[in-house]
């Protein structure tokens, strides 16, 4: 099984990644060849099969307070550190939407 | 006393409590092997500045007259998955190649806390993708046993690191076997703990549903230290269990005699290589003359665990890795808009099989295929778990091959993403039904080593560690050393 180059194109835009004509060569060969293996998948009957969503085994106390914990000086200096892109201690991200009014 | 590069946790810590030996003799004995030989075999990323320093503190705690525990003045590596504040956390990736973590994983708090130096951290592959650590963005780790040969993967640096004498103990993370395949192509001991009793706060997210954080050791007995400090429920990981702690590990009985012992009939079967299923059963003779009792178990979906297996792991991969948007750290390439700076950090900064993995996973989730792809893998997961349950009404353990094959040449399965895949069929099923897998080594093909998988009940660590102890204190296969040139 080969995917064409239009649906390795759509897949890599889904996963936001921009790949090279070799890339989208190669790829096309090696996620063939892996969908080809798992859909083996579709010989079992799992008709009613509750899924296994968790991977825990055992009941999980997952609910908890929503509770704002404060960190301390050190850890809130690392994360304002560890952003591309910031002044002092202002982090800057790119525009989500445009401003269409000045077109 | 033992030559200090392969002084095992227990005999290390007894010597350094004792006042025999300083954790920075001991620290520094590591270091200069480390620097003698790790140019060869690239276990490590990144050595710490900090880890005399460290031993210094360990030191003094204990002329201070302090009580200290067994991973007190212990050198380890830390897999670089696995956020240890001061060192970077590279994940084997160019996109977080720079990255500082801005706190320490609950594990490695647990072992600070103990007293434990953090010599520094290891390679592996890129996001804890691949079986052979051949995917890291910065170079393949060699096997110890033979450089031409891959150490296995994920966790490849720790287990190398381990078995090259540069430390006596590692942590790395289990997905599908990243701890355990590693821990049988280098000739170590490694854990996969029970999906949830090893917190995964500060563990980079791989596949959730599948990530562990696990131990590897010389002997089993140092495994079961490491595991005993780092295991129990820790608040900041929802999925983490509240099931009561090990007992201690003086409390595990010394004989095995009376364990049930399943032999899984859809694992020994033709084509299995003769060399491996003949350690394998060496080892169960031995476990058998301890006075364990052996059958034989049936797992009758092990056949679709492969598939299931790859799939819930694109699916979950995929979503956790578009955390690495350019915005909040590692690589950014701006773009004119958002879709080029996302599209273009990720395009330059992920290796082949995290994008591989992205869009397998972005593939399976999209719409239309949900319900033919993740719906049904979970749904299979949950009759591999069944496969287990029933199991283990008959047996106490189960045991495997851990690898189907000893460690390839570097280079041999790099192009074939599948057949890198298949050399996972052992451990994937531990990491499927959230059960604890250990892997011990219990022989020799080639001259390279060959390991024993023992899968358990969830949260029964112990018995695996009862059955790996015993194991070793009859056999000798862990007192081999590689020869480093």
């Amino acid at each position: 099984m080969q995917l064409t180059t239009e649906e390795v194109r759509r897949i890599a835009t889904l996963g936001r990644l921009e790949l090279t004509e070799d890339e989208v060569e190669r790829y096309r060969t090696q996620l063939g060849s892996v969908l080809e293996y798992v859909a083996k998948l579709q010989e079992v009957d799992t008709k009613g099969i509750e899924e296994a969503a968790y991977g825990s085994v055992a009941e999980i106390a997952a609910l908890r307070l929503d509770e704002a914990v404060r960190s301390d000086a050190d850890t809130h200096t690392r994360l304002l550190e560890a952003f591309p892109s910031r002044q002092g201690n202002l982090l800057e991200v790119q525009a989500v939407f445009a401003d269409r009014s000045v077109e | 006393m033992t030559d200090m590069a392969h002084m095992t946790i227990a005999e290390a810590g007894r010597l350094f409590r004792a006042k025999r030996l300083s954790s920075r003799e001991l620290t520094q004995a590591c270091l200069d092997r480390i620097a003698m030989h790790d140019p060869s075999v690239h276990a490590f990323l990144e050595i710490s500045e900090t880890a005399l320093a460290e031993a210094d503190a360990a030191d003094a705690r204990l002329a201070s007259g302090e009580e200290l525990p067994p991973l007190a003045g212990i050198p380890l590596g830390i897999k670089s998955i696995i956020l240890v504040k001061g060192l970077k956390a590279t994940a084997g990736s160019r996109i977080l190649e720079d990255y500082q973590p801005p706190y320490d994983a609950t594990a490695v708090e647990r072992l600070r806390r103990a007293g434990a130096v953090f010599l520094g951290m290891t390679n592996m592959d890129e996001f804890a993708m691949g079986s052979s650590t051949e995917n890291s963005a910065f170079g393949p780790t060699k096997n110890p046993w033979n450089l031409e040969r891959v150490p296995g993967g994920t966790s490849g640096g720790s287990a190398a690191a381990v078995a090259a004498g540069f430390v006596p103990g590692a942590l790395g993370s289990d997905t599908g076997g990243s701890v355990r395949q590693p821990a049988a192509l280098c000739g170590v001991v490694g854990l996969k703990p029970t999906y949830g009793r090893v917190s995964r706060y500060g563990l980079i997210a791989a596949a959730s549903s599948l990530d562990n954080v696990g131990p590897l050791a010389r002997t089993v007995e140092d495994t079961a230290l490491l595991f005993q400090t780092i295991h129990g429920r820790d608040p900041r990981d929802a999925t983490s269990s509240s099931e009561a702690a090990m007992s201690p590990i003086s409390s595990i009985p010394s004989d095995v005699n009376g364990l049930r012992l399943g032999i899984p009939k859809e694992y020994f079967v033709e084509g299995m290589d003769a060399d491996i299923r003949a350690s394998v059963m060496d080892a169960v003779e031995t476990l058998k003359r301890g006075g364990a009792e052996v059958c034989e178990v049936s797992l009758p979906h092990a056949e679709y665990a492969l598939a299931a297996f790859y799939i819930i792991v694109f699916c979950e991969e995929s979503s956790n890795l578009s955390r690495f948007d350019g915005m909040r750290y590692g690589h950014s390439a701006p773009g004119k808009d958002l879709l080029e700076t996302y599209m273009r950090t990720r395009g330059e900064a992920f290796g082949p099989e995290p994008k591989r993995r992205i869009m397998l996973g972005s593939y399976a989730l999209s719409k239309g295929y949900y319900d033919a792809y993740y719906k049904k893998a979970l749904q299979v997961r949950q009759l591999i778990r069944r496969d287990f349950e029933e199991a283990f009404k008959d047996v106490d353990a189960i045991v495997t091959p851990t690898s189907p094959s000893v460690a390839w040449k570097l280079g041999e399965k790099v192009d074939d993403p599948l057949t890198m895949y298949l050399s996972d069929i052992y451990t994937i099923s531990a990491n499927l039904a959230g059960i604890p897998g250990m892997s011990v080594p219990c022989g020799f093909v080639q001259n390279l080593p060959v390991g024993l998988q023992l899968m358990g009940r969830p949260f029964d660590e112990a018995t695996l560690f009862r059955l790996g102890m015993h194991y070793q204190s009859v056999t000798d296969w862990h007192l081999r050393r590689p020869t480093l040139a």
